[in-house]
């Protein structure tokens, strides 16, 4: 088997100079294709370590399309049959071979693997966010190494951080199913995550903490944006719920999950963005919530599922409706 | 890991682990097993421990302990040949593991004496959480009446729970300084 590593860059020369550098040490990568999205000085082989460059590709967009556009860019040219989609301010780790290696031989769509934050290690920790351990834990996979997860287990890691550099990818999969990453200024990576757990018939679990993710408050992340790009969250987290309603039903353990996920990510960007589009913002998650109790048809549903959530979506439906 | 290189009473049992570190392999658990020379798995034989051991590159193992019975002790067993402690001041062990269920753990050294053995536990106990976590601990070598500064022979041994249980060993370092 083989992997490529796949680094969305804007304007992060120095950053993908360290990842780039780890990635030579871990010696695992069969290809790295690298896409320059419009930064202001444009990269160049240079810019490569010189034990990667006969296996890099380095594509270049005059215009940014964002970390979406690139990635789905990368993903059309990459050759290998399994990838990795990082970002160039993250790190690798040396776990990430160890994990290789184990995957030889091993039938999966994808592999989610631990990560390490930075706002643990802020407290003197290692690993995850707290609320993905008890994702984790809740899932029983929380250790004992590279396993295949109960099909009980699936809703809960899906409701984990989705982001796209906790998973090896098989690429076949991803091009079978065309799973694309949304073309959007920011959320670009919700629509893979969830469509992958709807799609995928062979899930991996590893414990190995294989990536480390840095987290800067006021940083230039997209996770620090707070302008109206952020009122387009709905687009790829309607198109995750279609999604599980084509394949795994509207009522389904996946869409519970998706139906807390979305819960708390709406009540997150509402706290991210300015007063002044608000009500816009509202009005748009009540008409996206319809969606996600696929018109009313859930309702019951759901109440039996977790009344708790169900009368908080409600609440939230009621808001952007102006009735609440 | 072919080069035993490292010096010192603690050089032969780090270099063990460092060896097990780079195994891969899987088997059924049993009373006795055997993962390297100076690294064991001994259980009480009323336990009638079943389950499996997995040896991942890059970490110690992982078990899935499931007894048949019940018993008094399971442990891990590391040959320390450490003879002479004269002139040392502490000895320790830095571990990393995680088990699914909250567990606890206790490590000491045994040391051989005339009449048998004796045993001076660490005095924290290891606590083995869903998440991956660190323990480190030490004994001061010079105050510790069931520590003879000689002995023919020691273990470092990992009292693990006497029940069903999971726990991945992901790292362990012995040092004595």
């Amino acid at each position: 088997m083989t992997l490529a590593l796949i680094v969305p860059v804007h304007n992060d020369a120095d950053g993908l100079s360290v990842l780039l550098q780890r990635a030579a040490e871990l010696d695992c990568f069969d290809q790295v294709v690298i896409v320059d999205d419009a930064s202001d000085i444009p990269l160049s082989e240079s810019d490569l370590p010189e034990s990667l460059r006969d296996r890099s590709l380095l594509l270049r967009s005059d215009e940014s399309g964002g970390a979406g556009h690139a990635r789905n860019r990368a993903l059309e040219v990459v050759d290998t049959e399994s990838l990795l989609f990082f970002d160039s301010d993250d790190l690798l780790t040396g776990e990430l071979p160890c994990l290789w290696r184990e995957l030889q031989g091993r039938a999966f769509d994808f592999c989610l693997f631990k990560h390490h934050d930075s706002r643990v290690l802020e407290r003197d920790g290692w690993g995850q966010m707290p609320v993905d351990n008890m994702l984790w834990r809740l899932a029983g996979v929380s250790a004992g190494g590279l396993r295949v997860p109960d099909s009980a287990a699936r809703p809960c890691l899906a409701e984990t951080a989705n982001y796209p550099w906790n998973k090896i990818y098989r690429t076949g999969f991803l091009r079978e199913n065309r799973l694309k990453f949304s073309e959007i200024p920011v959320h670009n990576d919700i629509a893979v995550h969830w469509d992958s757990f709807s799609c995928a018939e062979n899930i991996l679990v590893s414990d190995r903490v294989a990536a480390i993710h840095f987290v800067r408050p006021g940083g230039q992340r997209l996770t620090n944006r707070r302008s109206r790009d952020r009122l387009r969250v709905f687009e790829p987290l309607r198109h995750a719920a279609e999604g599980i309603r084509d394949r795994q039903g509207a009522q389904s353990p996946l869409m519970l999950a998706l139906i807390r996920f979305s819960f708390g990510l709406m009540n997150w960007v509402r706290g991210n963005i300015p007063e002044k589009i608000r009500g816009e913002y509202d009005r748009r998650a009540a008409g996206f919530i319809d969606c996600l109790l696929d018109e009313g048809r859930a309702l019951d549903w759901l109440n039996r599922r977790d009344p708790v959530l169900c009368l908080k979506i409600l609440l939230m439906q009621a808001q952007g409706r102006g009735i609440a | 890991m072919a080069d035993s290189i490292a010096l010192g009473p603690d050089g032969q049992i780090n270099h063990a682990l460092a060896v097990l570190r780079g195994e891969i392999r899987e088997g059924e658990l049993a009373d006795h097993v055997h993962f390297l020379p100076g690294i064991d798995l001994h259980a009480d034989p009323e336990m009638r421990i079943a389950g499996r051991y997995n040896l991942t590159e890059g970490r110690l193992f992982d078990l899935e302990v499931r007894p048949g019975g019940q018993g008094s002790w399971c442990a891990l067993h590391l040959s320390f040949p450490a003879p002479d402690l004269t002139g040392f001041g502490a000895l320790g062990f830095a571990l990393r593991g995680a088990s699914p269920e909250m567990q606890i753990l206790r490590a000491c050294i045994r040391s051989g004496v005339k009449c048998g053995f004796v045993d001076c536990f660490f005095d924290k106990h290891i606590l083995m959480r869903p998440e991956e976590s660190s323990h480190v601990d030490a004994l001061p070598v010079q105050h510790r009446h069931n520590l003879p500064l000689q002995a023919p022979w020691r273990e470092m041994i990992l009292f693990l729970p006497a029940k069903a249980f999971d726990l991945s060993l992901i790292d362990l370092r012995v040092f004595l300084v």
